[in-house]
């Protein structure tokens, strides 16, 4: 049987027990298979294909480097998802500082019941969750969670979840902004916390 | 606790090796009411998809052969030459050569003017980007990486990495200098050596110049940065 014709998580097998020039045709079939994937991903998170070219091989050297650890308890794509999600992400951190602090979240933030326990922190996310999604449309609050809690950018959220709308995800930001100043300002008026 | 805190994945969030499965209640559960979770999964939805759009087929094709050649090793391929490029690179042969007779024609004859005239010298100086610094040992961590302008570049690749090719930081800038982050700065510690490279690249992704690996050291008797405040 042929490289080509074994399944991702028998390649990955087989690359731990193979040695020298064996290995690397492993990997290569193996990687091969992912790269448009992968490719496609990284163009447009960057919007650049050379930033894409270069993000994509650094996603390839980790996953070369960590395959040992893949336990086949996953399909390999999912697992290469998890390396190519936080290589970009960890791509954004080293870019630069963290977003400035947004007007909305100051005041979502505003409504805090007491003090920062862990248990409490637990409680309040579930809470946050449930009222994102009583008071936002599901690509609002897809755009929202990726830039406010990744701070993903949003010309880059825009391609990943390939909005076709003129204004992208600028305009998913406006309108879940809009919809959380008006609940919490309801919440508010109702002596309600979050 | 601040809300962009907590839209970060929590303990109960489904792992991102698991969020492309098949999942259980328990995950389909909080699935439903997670804003974290529905979001990761639209985005592996996105990434699962088999081909690209009409818009993106041709560069997402670049990169993966781009990927492909990276790993092989092969050289940056070079474009297939064209007969209308074979002549125009005649006739700047020829110019070149009509330059150099009427140059070495000047120079036999003694005139003013004309000592130290060598028009040919920056043609090899094109194919490689010149660093300007950091290179050698330096007396702290440089906050910058700086480098000599290359004739049609568009942008500048540059990576920073240790000497076993760990990529300690990369950036692409369109300026001849590029500016450290202050936690990478924080990371060049006396007597560690690291390598820093630049690719000048064309607006169309040609590579026009390269520096190579260029090699550096904050001195071991260096004060470290917290040491001088």
């Amino acid at each position: 049987m042929s490289l080509r014709d074994l399944p991702d998580e028998q390649l990955v097998a087989a690359h731990r027990q193979a040695s020298g020039p064996d290995r690397n045709a492993i990997l290569d079939e193996l990687f091969g298979r992912h790269y448009e994937r992968v490719a496609r991903w990284c163009l447009r998170f960057t919007g650049d294909r050379d930033a894409a070219a270069d993000l994509a091989q650094d996603v390839f050297v980790k996953a070369s480097r960590h395959l040992d650890g893949f336990k086949g308890t996953a399909r390999f794509t999912t697992w290469l998802y998890a390396i190519v999600r936080n290589e970009s992400l960890n791509r954004l951190q080293r870019a630069g500082p963290p977003m400035e602090d947004d007007e909305v979240l100051e005041q979502v933030a505003a409504i805090d019941p007491g003090p920062d326990v862990l248990a409490e922190q637990e409680s309040r996310a579930r809470r946050l969750h449930a009222f994102l999604a009583e008071t936002l449309e599901e690509t609002e609050r897809a755009v929202f969670t990726l830039h406010y809690g990744d701070g993903m950018p949003l010309d880059a959220i825009t391609r990943l979840l390939r909005l076709q709308n003129a204004s992208g995800a600028k305009a998913f930001v406006v309108s879940a902004k809009r919809k959380l100043a008006r609940a919490t300002e309801r919440l508010r008026a109702r002596g309600e916390q979050l | 606790m601040r809300p962009d805190q907590a839209l970060r994945p929590g303990p109960q969030c489904i792992p991102l090796e698991r969020i492309g499965e098949t999942l259980d209640e328990r995950e389909r559960g909080h699935l439903a009411g997670c804003a974290r979770c529905q979001a990761e999964r639209a985005l592996w939805e996105q990434f699962d998809a088999a081909t690209p759009d009409a818009d993106e087929g041709a560069a997402v094709q670049w990169i993966a052969a781009e990927l492909k050649r990276r790993r092989s090793g092969a050289p940056v391929p070079v474009r297939p030459v064209r007969w209308w490029q074979r002549l125009s690179g005649l006739v700047a042969a020829a110019a070149t050569l009509t330059v150099a007779v009427g140059v070495g024609y000047m120079a036999w004859r003694p005139e003013p003017g004309l000592d130290g005239v060598s028009p040919a010298t920056t043609v090899y100086r094109a194919a490689r980007v010149e660093a300007l610094a950091p290179q050698g040992d330096v007396d702290a961590a440089p906050r910058q990486l700086a480098w000599r302008a290359v004739p049609g570049a568009a942008r500048y690749h540059v990576a920073l990495s240790e000497v076993d090719g760990t990529l300690l930081w990369r950036t692409t800038t369109d300026a001849t200098s590029a500016n450290l982050p202050p936690d990478v700065t924080a990371r060049l510690v006396p007597a560690k050596t690291v390598t820093w490279s630049v690719t000048a690249r064309s607006a169309g992704g040609e590579i026009l110049a390269e520096s190579g690996p260029l090699r550096f050291r904050v001195r071991p008797d260096a004060a470290r940065d917290g040491d001088r405040r």
